[in-house]
């Protein structure tokens, strides 16, 4: 182009542009006819309109950028720049191969690679990542080295705003926002079904399409960058590159990462999305002080921050955002079960407290193997892979343990389609893994991460193979030794660094897991002396860290573990002497310089087992006590937080408790006083959210006791009452949940006692029909699980009140077989745990009652079971001098025992074997006297035993009269 | 007259230099942003002459004429210096304001080069505009030409370049 030329068309180009669209054309046409290459020109340049105006730029605005972008890359124009981060530009691209038109997003990863293996590196990782298709991720399209040697990665082009700006501008409601999260958390789940960590999840990472669709971006990439980064120099620019306020701890701290980060960034999202708060980060912090925060502050329940929130997703968020991974959930599938469970209104997993949660597996807990299903599977593969991804391992290994991972997963997802059943598939699993990671393990030799994940791993396989905490696999000699394996590494490592703090601690967490195992297995020994060294990792550690409080709070949780531990097993003292060491820790926190409500918290559950041990030890009075103390504690938690319910739970609960131990020591008027205080809790807790089963199941318990009460004190309408609406809320339970064993069995206990109550006032034949149901569905319990056996026990209540029914109703044959049957049940329940003074208590009832159905017919053996029962109860009422309850029971069998030697003694022909008969009379009545004439002087003499003692002081006359006329005769 | 046009050019000696060493500054590796204004850049550096050196500019539109084809020389400088380090040259001119794709400071500069074969007023126009960051009415006022004018070339030096530009770069692949 001549200048002569340019000046020309400059001229035509400023008429153009001055003029109206539709006159161009007529401006063109004059100019083509006098000269058409001018024409030309001044067309194509006017085309640049667009172009031209990005060059309009405004004063100060222009920067200057050291990334160079390429005007294109592979078959793309890059059309404009939609976003800049650590990882890189990113780019709105358009496909102009003239094969088809297709918008993308590119990725121009920064420029910092050199490393010769660096391309094999980034087209393996790309080419995993591109495996991944699901409507909540952004697909990869493609990525390469473009001509000039930047690392480029095809998208799929999302037009979207992210999740935060979302929710905030459709001020989202709590159900669409879970929803929300249910979608990304099936994106990330199906990512580590793949093997694929994400690594950076964020709001900023998530975009919601017009259609409410979020998805996810950049799977992986944090990765790639890792991977194909030089190390080590880059790993520090891979971590500033993060968010720090979405990244886990250990991702913080640097570690490798398993699936268990991404669960903890899902739950700072979750935390998020119900709080409208960020739980670690504030405003004006630096990254570093968000970092802190991360690693060591805990967060507040959300549920503080917005009032609107249930206990439950407390619990979800707070059980996803754990320091500790192994603490969080499992799998991401765990963590959406949850909230999906919440949505349903159904009980969910995430307890707020471990101390409850393990509390309650060693006690009534249905210890029904759960079916295992993907989740326990999953949780072993994510173990392996991320400890091989995590590898620096050489690549052949690499690729061969993704070979072995994947074909785990796949061959055993196979298997188990044939479920229930799937031994064949637990053989499978269990193989895998152990040849896996004892390949693995052979090859690690030096590498201490490595290693460490390695052990983490065998926890995890231990876990699925058998730890009764968590669904399981069943297999406990395969839990024990996969257990003791990770124990074994870890010890190892920790002999070459003693001073490791977090190594120590998973050294503990695994005591704890093989004395879980253990203990279910029946090695009740092993299960203490585990769990007594776990235990005693957390004394030296705070001894050695005097000042962290959190560790002496930790410490506490794991003493009361120690000591349910030891109370289940029978070490009734070992258990109240932890109890009270408990206690003590938890009470100097209390009085500490930053008393917390967490100690104070910690504080009423020590008190609340000591409570609990003392009764069964039989120490009515000291359980009374410390069951009182606790209750005082959590009426002031209550008090200054009448909002979290998880506070006014843990009241009704206590309550209870003292109510129970007012029961044993002979006050039934405070104790309804108690039980209708609990049931009242309940009441407004279960109005305040109709889903929530558990405070409903609650409701429906303490009705039950107060029925009770009642019922013992005669008040049969008033029981009668309160059975009927318990067994109304369980009746609507189990429907809403038929494969629920324990709404069934609390069923049948509502049956049972409905039963009862009815045919007391008259309705015979209905109180036995339900008296029979109730009775089939427990046995039909039992033989679904033959481990449980609490059910012995239950089943022994229910034989008795058959019995006790059928007898009244003169069906002696009947009632005699059922109270054989309690017996029998009671029986075998000592025999599988140990004796525990309740159950030797409800054993010698079984025993009187035997006694009292067969002595119209069979006074030898009626007089064998009456002398059960006194062998039994007379160690207990010596063991525990507040037990009104013993002493009741012994005083009415030694009474009765005497009226059996009276009347007998009144059939004997011989003189002598009469006399002789009377002196025993004599005898039993008179030990039957002292007792009631003991409980009346501690004023708990109940209404029967006065009776008892007018009818004793009669009988006594009458022996003494017919043993002088029989005297004067001879 | 002269002793102006003298003092002008001593003057571009050291606002060259003093755009370079901010410049290199702001560029540098150890920095994460590696972004840089230039017309801020151009602005702190007439403040500091005015303070340093107590030039009397006759006006603030004159010092910007020549910094801002400083502006251009320095940029040019870094973006061939990195050029021979990272195989392919290249500085992004991102505009921020416009969410147009960047440009390529290098195919910008080749264009600009041509256009000033042509239509050196031109040249000089958008190199104040660009790397000055002066306005219409600056520009025309420094350069002695109407408000109008100074848009109308403006408008077409756009075009121009844009297409060059262009060119540029499908020639590339």
């Amino acid at each position: 182009m001549t200048a002569e030329l340019w000046s020309r068309i400059r001229d035509v180009l400023h008429e153009l542009l001055e003029s109206a669209p539709e006159a161009r054309a007529k401006i063109l046409d004059r100019v083509a006819a006098t000269d058409p290459e001018l024409r030309r020109e001044a067309e194509s340049l006017l085309a640049e309109e667009a172009g031209a105006s990005a060059l309009d730029c405004t004063v100060g605005s222009a920067s200057l950028n050291v990334d160079r972008a390429p005007a294109r890359v592979g078959a793309f124009r890059l059309i404009r720049q939609l976003g800049r981060g650590g990882m890189g530009v990113v780019w709105l691209a358009e496909r102009d191969d003239g094969q088809f038109s297709q918008q993308v997003a590119i990725k121009l990863l920064p420029p910092f690679y050199t490393d010769p293996d660096m391309e094999a590196r980034f087209r393996r990782e790309r080419q995993i990542l591109a495996g991944l298709e699901h409507r909540n991720i952004a697909r990869l399209l493609d990525g390469g080295i473009s001509d000039d040697g930047q690392l480029y990665l095809v998208m799929e082009y999302i037009d979207g705003v992210p999740l935060d700006t979302w929710t905030r501008e459709r001020s989202l409601d709590l159900e669409g926002r879970l929803k929300l999260f249910l979608d990304v958390a099936s994106a990330v789940s199906y990512a580590h079904r793949n093997f694929i960590i994400h690594r950076d999840i964020k709001p900023g990472n998530l975009l919601v399409t017009a259609e409410g669709q979020p998805k996810l971006l950049d799977f992986g990439l944090a990765r790639v960058i890792d991977e194909t980064a030089p190390a080590p120099a880059i790993t520090q620019t891979a971590l500033t590159m993060l968010t720090p306020a979405y990244a886990s701890p250990e991702q913080i701290r640097g570690e490798r990462l398993t699936a268990a980060s991404d669960i903890f960034s899902l739950g700072v999202l979750l935390y998020e999305l119900l709080a409208d708060e960020h739980p670690f980060a504030k405003a004006g912090q630096t990254a570093v002080e968000v970092q802190n925060a991360v690693c060591q502050s805990e967060p507040p329940r959300p549920s503080r921050v917005n009032g609107h929130l249930d206990a439950d997703l407390d619990n979800i968020a707070l059980k996803a955002l754990e320091k500790n991974p192994l603490r969080r959930y499992a799998t991401v599938d765990a963590l959406a079960q949850d909230v999906r469970w919440y949505l349903e209104g159904r009980p969910v997993s995430a307890r707020a407290a471990t101390f409850w949660y393990r509390a309650r597996k060693f006690t009534g807990r249905n210890r029904a193997l759960l079916s295992v299903g993907g989740v326990a599977v999953l949780a072993i593969a994510l173990a392996l892979v991320a400890a091989v991804r995590e590898s620096r391992l050489a690549q052949h290994r690499f690729d061969d343990a993704r070979k072995l991972a994947n074909s785990f997963l796949f061959e055993f997802d196979d298997a188990i389609k044939n479920l229930p059943g799937s031994t064949p598939a637990r053989s499978l699993v269990v193989k895998r893994a152990s040849e896996y990671l004892d390949g693995l393990m052979a090859e690690s030799r030096g590498d201490r991460p490595l290693q460490m994940e390695i052990a983490d791993a065998y926890q995890r396989v231990g876990a699925v193979q058998g730890d009764p905490a968590f669904p399981n696999l069943g297999d406990s000699k395969g839990a024990l030794a996969s257990s003791l394996k990770a124990l074994a590494i870890r010890e190892a490592l920790a002999r070459a660094d003693p001073s490791d703090s977090r190594l120590r601690l998973a050294i503990a967490s695994i005591h704890q897991q093989i004395s879980d195992v253990l203990g279910f297995s029946g090695n009740i020994a092993g299960a203490v002396e585990h769990s007594g060294k776990a235990l005693a990792i957390y004394q030296n550690l705070s001894a050695s860290l005097a000042s962290d409080p959190k560790l002496k709070l930790e410490l506490v949780i794991q003493t009361c573990n120690h000591a349910n531990l030891l109370r289940s097993t029978g070490h009734l003292d070992e258990a109240a002497a932890e109890y009270r060491r408990a206690v003590e820790i938890s009470q100097r926190l209390v009085e500490g310089d930053t008393p917390d409500k967490e100690a104070r918290f910690y504080l009423a559950t020590s008190l609340d087992g000591l409570g609990y041990v003392l009764q069964e030890k039989g120490d009515t009075a000291g359980a009374l006590q410390n069951r009182q103390k606790g209750l005082a504690i959590r009426e002031q938690l209550a008090a200054s937080d009448p909002d979290d319910a998880h506070f006014r739970r843990e009241l009704a609960f206590s309550h209870h408790n003292v109510g129970l131990s007012l029961v044993e020591s002979g006050d039934p008027a405070s104790a309804l006083t108690h039980f209708r205080r609990e049931l009242s809790l309940f009441e407004s807790l279960s109005s305040a959210d109709p889903r929530d089963v558990q405070a409903r199941r609650n409701r429906s318990l303490a009705h039950k006791q107060i029925g009770d009460v009642l019922m013992r004190n005669g008040d049969v309408s008033g029981a009668l009452d309160q059975y009927r609406k318990s067994f109304d809320i369980d009746r609507a339970l189990s429907s809403a949940d038929p494969g629920n064993a324990q709404a069934l069995l609390d069923l049948s206990f509502s049956e049972g006692k409905l039963g009862l109550a009815l045919g007391e006032s008259g309705h015979a034949r209905e109180g036995l029909a339900l008296l029979r149901t109730g009775v089939a569905r427990q046995e039909a319990l039992l033989t679904r699980d033959p481990n449980h056996i609490l059910m012995y026990g239950h089943l022994a209540n229910s034989y008795t009140r058959m019995a006790n029914y059928l007898g009244a109703s003169g069906d002696h044959k009947s009632a005699i077989e059922f109270y054989r049957k309690a017996v029998a049940a009671r029986l075998r329940l000592s025999e599988k745990s140990s004796a525990s003074s309740s159950n030797r208590g409800s054993l010698a009832e079984c025993y009187t009652n035997l006694g009292k159905a067969l002595a119209p017919n069979d006074v030898p053996d009626a007089l064998r079971q009456y002398g059960k029962a006194v062998e039994l109860l007379e160690p207990l009422t010596l063991a525990d001098g507040a037990n009104a309850q013993y002493r009741i029971a012994l005083a009415e069998t030694l009474a009765t025992t005497a009226g059996l030697y009276a009347r007998t003694a009144s059939g004997e022909e011989a003189g002598s074997r009469r006399l002789q008969q009377w002196t025993k009379a004599r005898a039993f009545y008179e030990r039957s006297r002292n007792l009631w004439l003991e409980l009346d002087r501690s004023g708990k003499l109940p209404a029967a035993g006065s009776r008892s003692l007018s009818e004793i002081t009669r009988e006594l006359a009458a022996i003494d009269d017919s043993v002088d006329r029989l005297e004067r005769v001879h | 007259m002269a002793d102006s046009k003298a003092a002008l050019d001593d003057m571009a000696v050291l606002v060259y230099e003093e755009l370079r060493r901010l410049a290199r500054q702001y560029l540098s590796r150890e920095r994460t942003s590696h972004t840089l204004q230039p017309t801020a850049l151009v602005h702190e550096v007439y403040l500091k002459m005015l303070a340093q050196y107590s030039v009397d500019f006759s006006n603030r539109g004159q010092f910007l004429g020549v910094a801002a084809s400083m502006m251009r020389r320095v940029l040019m400088d870094h973006a061939r210096t990195r050029g021979q380090a990272k195989r392919t040259p290249g500085l992004l001119i991102d505009i921020a304001e416009t969410k147009q794709a960047p440009v390529d400071l290098l195919d910008l500069n080749r264009a600009l080069q041509q256009l000033g074969a042509l239509d050196a007023r031109q040249e000089k126009i958008v190199e104040m505009r660009f790397f000055g960051g002066m306005s219409i009415d600056e520009t025309a006022e420094v350069l002695g030409l109407s408000p109008a004018t100074v848009n109308r070339d403006w408008a077409t030096a756009r075009l121009f370049l844009s297409r060059q530009m262009r060119g540029d770069s499908v020639a590339d692949q």
